[in-house]
């Protein structure tokens, strides 16, 4: 028999709506709300042994404490294996069906399983490290997610592991790993370029990232005073490197004062980007992060320069790290009034 | 008055080994070489440039792990016309990828060398095994290698000098890597020149003759350079050295079968454009190989990268226009790795699909984390894609009896002949640009 320890939301767990999101992880032995309809499609002697319901938002606000007060009434039931969800396309609650499927897997050693639609953000963040089951958008694919989930469950509960991803209906890990093929790369791209040709289909090896498009915006109107923040992913840094920014892989971004400099000289500045070659920039800091030219704009009145220069490595940066990096960069920029941004790119 | 056929045809004429030996006389003899180790060592050891240059030979299966690796070069001679031997390098620059050629089959002659202060690090690492897991991902490893081993003069190796371009390093260190693939050309000229004399065991013949059968597809292949030397001189832009990028140009194939194309730099090693790799370029090999079965290869085009909006734009456009002016209804694209080339990889594949001629890329990956697509640029038109490998991916190297090449990595912290882990980047020609092994990426 697998022992199933079952996570939910504060709705699908019955214990109300929105207006109970705040509540704090409480468990319930036996299933729960959700549960139930899970229950039916257990064979054997698997058997939901107990459920725990988090509320959305006490679980979006309350970071890694949150799951870890979930992970701890989880561990008292002592399960084989944890389903989480559905939670189909939902924001909050598949990103906590993500977390706690991690961290039950990587705190108390279960396996675990949940089900997010593929598009949801969960999804994106969370398939690299637990299996999840496709899942329709909504929970009108409820029944078909559920009779899924309990096979995949039983399967794990027994301690079996999962087959290829596409046999087992759940996502791949969006990860990339070497194979090998009979025929060589070069015979393969003739052989895919004849079929394409011929107007046949065709399956490309690297299919193509889809992202979100960064919209770019409004012009600031000409002639009217802006204020604009200077901007790099060049790695530049005081001399010396005081914080330590890495060469390359960079998590973190920096911020230094400016408000008192017209320029930058050679020496007081310096590039750590591990990517380019750096010595023009160290000559003169200023062809990277072009301070002289905004001081001399300012003086002519044409736009006020934000005191802080803004700065990260870019080198080597995952999407990831990168992404947050630029939407933090962002939000500081935007609560200090900064209309305009120059982003000395390498 | 005109005297010539006017046809570029080579023929390549090879021999098969069954084994390469150490012995008193450098020969070949039913499909065994014998070299006269202490001869080809002198004959190495006479450029000023080097302190001392060792010759020893490897084969598959043996516990061996060959570090600092620089190039990979095939022995070859040319017949006719003779002395043209890696034009523009060990001659002045010659008409090549016509008359014969003699080849040595099964080997490669390996140069390694030590680094040296003023020499760029950031892709110097350069590996493979001949024996163990490891030994699947480098063509290298299926061959006998005849390791020429270099040591730089003690004052080079002594001087503090920093280099001050990631990519070329100071004209010292330029000088030394230079003389260090110089001996590699005369060491693969030494052993070819064995050949002299001989029936070949095959003769495969290239010529680019109009395909005797009408309505096949037109298939040009746009090919990206790294940084090779081209008859002798680093091509101007490549990856990002030399200045402006000089116009794509279109090419005779069987120029860069036939010793044009040099390797020039220490790029990454899964990317390094070999000149083992340049001479059994796998997709020229293969395009010829179908040329009048099932496609009419009508030429190639030489294009590297620009490191301006404008410079791609002008490359990209002329690049377009060259494989369209050759009639290409479809077209092959190798990107050549890093990032600005990428871009311009990425932008003739777009024009090329917008003006109605069908692409499809060869590319490497570089997926190191979760979330990564591997991606450093992309455009929707790339729809056709065959992956060389993912070189991001964390490779297990086994202990070894045995290291060539230094007492050290560079930087890799561990004893070179123990275990350790590294990406795959570090092995030689692994996922190289043409295609050429049967690696790929996978989503899983």
């Amino acid at each position: 028999m697998a022992r199933i320890v079952h996570y939910l939301n504060q709705f699908f767990g019955g214990l109300g709506g929105e207006d109970q999101a705040g509540m704090a992880p409480v468990a319930e032995s036996g299933p729960v709300g959700t549960g139930r309809g899970l229950t039916r499609f257990l064979g054997g002697d698997d058997k939901i042994v107990g459920t725990v319901v988090g509320g959305d938002n006490y679980m979006a606000q309350g970071g890694s404490g949150a799951v870890d007060e979930v992970i701890g009434l989880i561990s008292r039931f002592d399960p084989d294996v944890v389903v989480a969800g559905p939670a189909f396309g939902s924001g909050r609650y598949g990103l906590a069906c993500g977390a706690v499927s991690r961290a039950a897997t990587e705190q108390l050693g279960v396996p675990a399983i949940t089900g997010l639609h593929p598009d949801s953000p969960a999804a994106a963040e969370y398939r690299a490290w637990v299996p999840v089951l496709a899942t329709a958008e909504t929970a009108a694919g409820m029944t078909a997610a559920l009779e899924r989930l309990a096979q995949l469950a039983s399967k794990l509960g027994r301690g079996e592991s999962l087959g290829a991803a596409a046999d087992e209906g759940i996502l791949t890990k969006g990860l990339r790993r070497n194979t090998f093929e009979d025929l060589r790369g070069s015979t393969r791209a003739i052989d895919m370029l004849l079929t394409k040709m011929r107007g046949e289909s065709f399956a490309t090896e690297w299919p193509l990232p889809s992202y979100e498009p960064a919209e770019a915006s409004e012009p600031i109107a000409s002639g009217a005073p802006f204020r604009l923040a200077l901007v790099t992913e060049a790695g530049m840094v005081p001399a010396g490197n005081p914080d330590r920014l890495p060469s390359g892989w960079a998590t973190d971004w920096l911020r230094y004062p400016i408000h008192d400099r017209v320029g930058f000289a050679e020496g007081e500045f310096e590039s750590v980007h591990g990517g380019i070659d750096t010595s023009f920039a160290n000559q003169d800091p200023d062809r990277q992060v072009p301070l002289d030219a905004a001081r001399t704009m300012e003086h002519e009145g044409r736009l006020s320069l934000h005191p802080e220069l803004l700065s990260t490595t870019g080198n080597m940066g995952t999407l990831r790290d990168m992404s947050r990096i630029g939407a933090e960069m962002g939000r500081a920029l935007i609560a200090d009034g900064v209309q305009a941004a120059i982003v000395g790119s390498t | 008055m005109n005297s010539g056929p006017r046809r570029q045809i080579l023929d390549v004429g090879t021999f098969d080994l069954s084994d390469v030996r150490a012995g008193k006389e450098t020969a070949l003899a039913d499909g065994v070489l014998t070299i006269n180790i202490g001869e080809l060592e002198e004959l190495l050891s006479a450029d000023p440039d080097l302190a001392t240059v060792s010759v020893e030979i490897i084969r598959p299966g043996e516990s061996v792990r060959v570090i600092n690796a620089i190039d990979a070069v095939e022995p070859r001679i040319k017949v006719d016309p003779p002395g043209a031997d890696f034009s523009g390098l060990l001659t002045m620059p010659k008409l090549v990828g016509t008359g014969t050629t003699h080849a040595l089959k099964g080997v490669a002659v390996v140069e390694t060398a030590l680094p040296v202060p003023g020499e760029p690090r950031y892709w110097r690492e350069a590996v493979f095994d001949m024996a163990g897991s490891t030994a699947a991902y480098s063509p290298l490893s299926d061959l006998i290698n005849v390791v020429v081993s270099c040591e730089p003069t003690r004052e080079l190796l002594e001087s503090e000098e920093r280099p001050t371009n990631v990519f070329e390093g100071t004209p010292e260190a330029v000088e030394y890597n230079k003389a260090v693939r110089l001996a590699g050309l005369k060491a693969a000229r030494y052993l070819a020149e064995t050949t002299l004399g001989q029936e070949p065991d095959r003769v495969a013949t290239y010529d680019l003759a109009p395909s005797p059968v009408d309505g096949l597809p037109a298939v040009v292949y746009l090919y990206q350079l790294a940084i090779p030397f081209l008859h002798g001189e680093i091509a101007p832009g490549a990856g990002a050295i030399g200045g402006a990028a000089h116009l794509p140009t279109p090419i005779h194939p069987n120029e860069l079968l036939d010793g044009a194309l040099v390797c020039g730099w220490n790029a990454i090693a899964c990317m390094r454009e070999l000149t083992y790799t340049v001479q059994n370029h796998a997709i020229i090999e293969d395009l010829y190989a179908r040329h009048g079965q099932d496609i009419d290869f009508r030429g190639v085009v030489l294009f590297t990268n620009g490191d301006t909006r404008a410079a791609k734009e002008r490359l990209a456009n002329h690049a377009a226009n060259l494989a369209i002016m050759m009639g290409a209804e479809g077209a092959l694209i190798n990107y050549a790795g890093g990032g600005h080339p990428a871009v311009d990889a990425m932008m003739i594949c777009r024009n090329l699909e917008r003006r109605g001629v069908t692409t499809t890329m060869l590319s490497m990956e570089m997926a190191a984390n979760p979330g990564e697509s591997g991606f450093v640029h992309f455009v929707q038109e790339a729809d056709a894609i065959v992956s060389t490998g993912n070189y991001e991916e964390t490779v297990l190297f086994e202990p070894v009896e045995r290291v060539i090449g230094g007492g050290e990595l560079i930087r890799i912290e561990s004893d070179p002949s123990g275990a350790f882990e590294a990406p795959l980047a570090i092995v030689m020609a692994s996922t190289h640009q043409f295609g050429g092994t049967r690696i790929r990426g996978e989503e899983y």
